[in-house]
């Protein structure tokens, strides 16, 4: 490698901008296009900003005030928090599941992993429609529920409060299990069959093999599927927007629903507020989240 | 892996699984079902085979959410993002992996595009708008492709970096001592030799523009370069709680994509594998 000290201008042109080069067309777009909106995104969260005019006023830490003084908001970001911890906790433990299930000689196995798959490619707002049906006042869950217990169920759970915030959760989950299924799949794969059947050997019962033996070597997996769900669901929009737009009432308002709603509303140095608490939020989240499970694949 | 010949028999096991396999995406196969009905018939029996097959839901859901249009609204936004992204993402991982001097500027500038992995993309969004109508991109697909580009930049770059740098120099400094210059031997010897992870990237990148809502949510307001995704979203509006209508638009939507994965699943499962394996 060259010494950063001796460089002459023709290692400059040499080593250097060739390379250079190759980096700016991606660079340049890259700036133009997200950076430079992120930023003025911060400083716009400081403004009056309506989206068009650009003689806007700086207002200081008025829009943060008036934003944590907002009940919406501050319940936005209860919601956030609750919808965050049910969808980690759910999508990983069933998807685990899912995983150690299909981590057999099935002769299904590629069928299942690939139907299970399914929902995570199809656009959100298509799941998001099949599933206010089967929640709406005439759906599937109704229907069954009616059938199950032989008298008429006719609730909508998106419009209930006390149940849409959980019936949406279950549809984010039900999208992004066969994803994280994907993920800790991979990682199964990858653990020595012999050490499983050693400890069956040994006559470990199948509950202390899982504890002392896979789920420690599933660390890496669990660090990537978790960090996915942590990040995926304290931004989720498409979903919520799509069942229930926020409501009823404010009952499913997230951070990433408000903020657009404010958009839709003009006010923009108000949305650009709300997205750059939603920032911290998320960078906080994934950092502690990450420590912990980073930690926990050194202890191995 | 072992191979047994007992397994071609289902064990009681592997039924249970296939069962609730099954249960999980019943949703997707209702909706094949129901949008072949009548709302009447929707209602009364969700769960049964249509008495008679209406095909008249297909035919006017097709024209009314205007699906060759939306269509191809999406194909070409789709199309740009990828192609010009693959192509960028992978010229600047190879620079940023390869450069010889001027390390500690490389490292700033790779930080730079790992950035995005921890921004929430709504955070460009606020300003986005009127950037783009001040630059004459309003309301154009390649507008809202070069917003995918940048936003999608630090996955992308990502995906390749840590691939490149497994890649032996050894073949590269034999083409340097022949007089190659870096973009001859990005060019002629590391980009076929990547065709394996820049196909996975490519599958990846197509279905993280095409299925996304909201950028053209956003961007593009007026109804003649409505996205499939915004197309359904709004077809809703239009047909408030005919259910099999809207059933035989999410049919026709989902559709392509189908294809698509039917294709593709085996890039897009290694793709997503890969990166739990790395961690």
């Amino acid at each position: 490698m060259n010494n950063i000290t001796t460089l002459s201008k023709l290692t400059i042109k040499r080593d250097f901008l060739p390379y250079f080069w190759l980096i700016v067309p991606a660079l340049l777009v890259y700036l133009t296009f997200f950076l430079y909106p992120v930023m003025s995104s911060f400083l716009y969260s400081f403004t009056n900003f309506n989206g068009f005019n650009l003689n806007y006023d700086f207002r200081g830490l008025k829009n943060y005030k008036v934003l944590f003084g907002d009940p919406v908001f501050r319940q936005s970001i209860t919601h956030t928090f609750v919808f965050g911890i049910l969808v980690v906790v759910f999508q990983n433990l069933i998807a685990l599941f899912f995983a150690i299930a299909l981590n057999k000689n099935f002769v299904s196995k590629n069928l299942l992993r690939t139907l299970l798959f399914m929902p995570v490619m199809i656009s959100p707002v298509i799941v998001g429609y099949i599933w206010q049906f089967i929640y709406s006042t005439n759906g599937l869950l109704n229907y069954l529920l009616s059938n199950m217990f032989n008298r008429s169920f006719h609730v909508n759970y998106l419009s209930d409060g006390r149940t849409a915030l959980i019936a949406v959760v279950i549809t984010h989950v039900w999208i992004w299990i066969g994803y994280s299924a994907t993920i800790y799949l991979a990682n199964l794969q990858n653990i020595s069959s012999e050490l499983i059947e050693n400890a069956d050997l040994e006559g470990c019962s199948s509950w202390n093999r899982f504890r002392y033996i896979i789920w420690p070597l599933l660390a890496p997996a669990t660090t990537v599927s978790v960090s996915l769900s942590v990040g995926g669901s304290l931004r989720v929009f498409d979903i919520i927007y799509v069942m229930t737009g926020g409501g009823p009432g404010y009952a499913t308002e997230t951070i990433a629903t408000f903020m657009v709603k404010a958009m839709q509303k003009n006010y923009f140095g108000y949305a650009a507020s709300s997205a750059v608490v939603l920032l911290i939020l998320v960078l906080l989240a994934t950092f502690i989240i990450n420590r912990y499970l980073r930690g926990r694949e050194i202890d191995l | 892996m072992k191979k047994n010949n007992r397994k071609k028999i289902l064990s009681v096991q592997e039924i249970v699984i296939i069962v609730i396999v099954m249960l999980m995406i019943t949703p997707l196969f209702l909706v094949l079902l129901n949008s072949l009905k009548t709302e009447g018939e929707l209602i009364l029996s969700p769960l049964s085979l249509p008495q008679k097959v209406r095909w008249e839901n297909y035919r006017q859901a097709f024209s009314n959410m205007g699906y060759i249009r939306s269509f191809t609204n999406t194909f070409k936004m789709t199309f740009y993002a990828t192609a010009i992204g693959v192509f960028l993402y992978s010229m600047a991982a190879y620079g940023l992996v390869r450069a010889k001097s001027g390390k500690r500027f490389f490292s700033a500038m790779t930080f730079l595009f790992f950035l995005t992995l921890a921004v929430p993309p709504q955070l460009s969004l606020v300003p986005l708008s009127s950037f783009l109508s001040r630059i004459h991109l309003h309301e154009s697909h390649l507008g809202v492709s070069l917003v995918f580009i940048g936003v999608n930049a630090g996955f992308g770059v990502f995906l390749l970096f840590s691939f490149i740098s497994t890649v032996p120099i050894a073949l590269e400094e034999a083409a340097e001592i022949d007089g190659c210059t870096p973009l001859q031997i990005f060019w002629h010897i590391v980009l076929p030799l990547m065709r394996a992870p820049v196909t996975t990237l490519a599958v990846l990148l197509s279905l993280r523009v095409w299925n996304n809502f909201l950028y053209p949510l956003i961007l593009l307001s007026g109804k003649e370069s409505r996205t499939l995704p915004l197309s359904v979203f709004f077809f809703k509006g239009a047909d408030y709680e005919n259910w099999p209508l809207l059933f035989a638009a999410l049919v026709l939507a989902i559709f392509p994509l189908l294809i698509f994965y039917f294709f593709m699943q085996r890039r897009i499962i290694s793709g997503i594998s890969d990166g739990a394996v790395k961690g």
